[in-house]
């Protein structure tokens, strides 16, 4: 069972791969919006992994939750201002 | 940032709700110059002097008798292309096929030194080459350039509202523009000339959000211009403006600037980081008061601030170390042995030179992409509550649909005031640890 899940997973991941030149040999382009989703699904990612290791960091030490807090909120607006750049350009970009 | 399903764009006018406003013009005269110039029928009067003005040139009559039709075609078959006037009609298209043809001719390199002319003899477009021959020809390009300077004259304008095609205009058109200019209170401009309600044609027209730059401004001067009378008296706070506002103050500089930058520096540039800081808010404060916006939503008003700290930092960097030491500070010394540090080093510092670049530009496209985004989600949102009624659901499903999404909205909008004193705060945050850097050692 893991290893079907596993195979297809992979074949997925190949399918995924091999959009790009497929699209270029037709002569059309991944539709720009693609690429902004992608640039999301990291900063989501990222954010997530900064709100694990704050929530975790607050947990162990529970008097610097202010500092760690306003650590937390500036590099998640940091990360945040390139996610929007990049859905915008993504948007626009169109084909 | 236009585009033309956001209304959230800056605008030569103020919109408030049109019962409040409404628009009561009687005839062409009463509408302004720009407005009277988007109209067919002038388009149509404007036209003739131009179709005169080309044969005068020397334009065979053959290439101008289907201009007209073939322009009111172009003008229909996309909505992009309305109210675009007939020089400027011939002009985008002479654009256009500039384009094809460089296009074209990176696709197919031949040796002739002239691009177009290659492209246009394998695909002949008779209908715009001899506007393209016409541009081509410095005498003739300079008596179309007087054509067009006539023909956008003001007085071009008056002359038209003197006609009786003018005065001709239909109870119905009249009423249709005064609908539509309903709620709109046009923004007087007395330096520039606007093509229409969200692009200037030329010279410095005034739009709404210069006006709500400058209104934070003057609130702003109020605000500290009172506060700073208190503070110099030397008393405790008392009172919630003058609690809130000292606290206010003394939270940028304890909690912002000084970890940016350093206790001993912060003193020297508190002025500057607490206009930042206010002025930013404000602008962003503006934008959750309905019917105004967010003047920090426009590139223009964020890539000033970033320029500016820029400026700052460059000053005072080349101030502190002179040039060759400014540039050379913004490599870190990694104290590398000297075989690694022969390429790590200009390596390292080309990034860092690049880098200083793009901080600059992330810090205002961060602050522009919030203020702009956010609000375009939230009319996303309460788009869907409003399209729900158009999809003609039944009215269970619309009321609900409505429901919700006037709720979402409404949470959003918290989160949307969240952030704007979150922008505030990472704006002047980060400025201040760019200026700081270039005047420490790294």
């Amino acid at each position: 069972m893991v290893n079907f899940v596993r195979v297809s997973l992979y074949a997925i991941g190949f399918l995924c791969l091999m959009a790009v030149p497929a699209a270029a040999a037709d002569g059309s382009g991944i539709p720009g919006a693609i690429g902004g989703g992608l640039a999301v699904l990291g900063a989501g990612i990222g954010i997530g992994l900064l709100a694990k290791g704050a929530v975790e960091a607050i947990a162990r030490q529970p008097e610097s939750a202010g500092t760690i807090q306003v650590a937390m909120i500036i590099a998640a607006a940091l990360i945040e201002g390139l996610a929007f750049y990049a859905v915008y350009i993504g948007s626009t970009q169109g084909n | 940032m236009a585009s033309d399903i956001l209304h959230i764009k800056d605008s030569y006018y103020f919109e408030i709700p049109k019962f409040m406003w409404q628009s009561h013009r009687e005839k062409a005269s009463d509408f302004p110059d720009w407005f009277v110039r988007l109209d067919d029928d002038y388009q149509a009067w404007e036209a003739d002097p131009i179709l005169v003005g080309l044969t005068e040139i020397g334009v065979s009559g053959d290439d101008l008798a289907p201009l007209k039709a073939r322009w009111l075609a172009w003008q229909h078959a996309d909505h992009k292309n309305a109210a675009w006037p007939l020089d400027g009609y011939l002009e985008r298209q002479s654009e256009v096929v500039s384009k094809e043809a460089s296009a074209w001719a990176k696709k197919n390199p031949t040796e002739a030194n002239d691009p177009l002319k290659a492209f246009l003899a394998v695909n002949p477009r008779p209908e715009i080459e001899w506007f393209i021959q016409l541009q081509k020809d410095p005498s003739q390009a300079a008596k179309w350039t007087e054509v067009k300077a006539k023909v956008n004259s003001e007085s071009h304008v008056k002359e038209y509202l003197n006609t009786a095609l003018a005065k001709d205009w239909s109870k119905e058109k009249i009423f249709a523009y005064n609908r539509s200019l309903d709620g709109k209170i046009l923004i007087p401009q007395p330096f520039g000339v606007p093509r229409n309600a969200y692009e200037a044609e030329s010279g410095l027209c005034i739009s709404k959000y210069m006006i709500l730059e400058v209104a934070v401004a003057l609130i702003m001067l109020f605000l500290f211009n009172w506060l700073a009378k208190r503070i110099a008296t030397g008393a405790a706070p008392t009172g919630k403006r003058w609690n809130l506002l000292e606290g206010a103050v003394q939270v940028v500089r304890d909690h912002v600037v000084v970890p940016a930058m350093g206790e001993e520096d912060a003193d020297k540039f508190m002025p500057f980081f607490w206009t930042l800081f206010f002025f930013i808010l404000g602008c962003n404060l503006m934008g959750m008061i309905p019917w105004l916006g967010s003047p920090t939503a426009s590139f223009s008003v964020t890539a000033a601030l970033a320029l500016v700290v820029f400026a700052i930092g460059l000053v005072m960097g080349v101030k502190t170390f002179g040039v060759a030491g400014y540039l050379k500070n913004i490599c870190p010394s990694l104290g590398l042995p000297w075989y690694l540090a022969l390429w790590v080093i200009p390596l390292l510092w080309l990034i860092e030179f690049a880098s200083l670049f793009i901080k600059h530009l992330v810090l205002s496209v961060r602050l522009l992409m919030n203020m702009g985004a956010g609000h375009l989600v939230l009319l996303g949102i309460l788009g869907i509550g409003i399209s729900a009624q158009a999809a003609s659901m039944s009215s269970v499903g619309w009321g609900s649909v409505a429901t919700i999404s006037v709720l979402g909205t409404t949470a959003l909008s918290v989160l949307e005031l969240f952030v704007a004193f979150l922008q505030a705060y990472v704006f002047t945050f980060l400025s201040a640890m760019f200026i700081g850097s270039s005047m420490h050692h790294h």
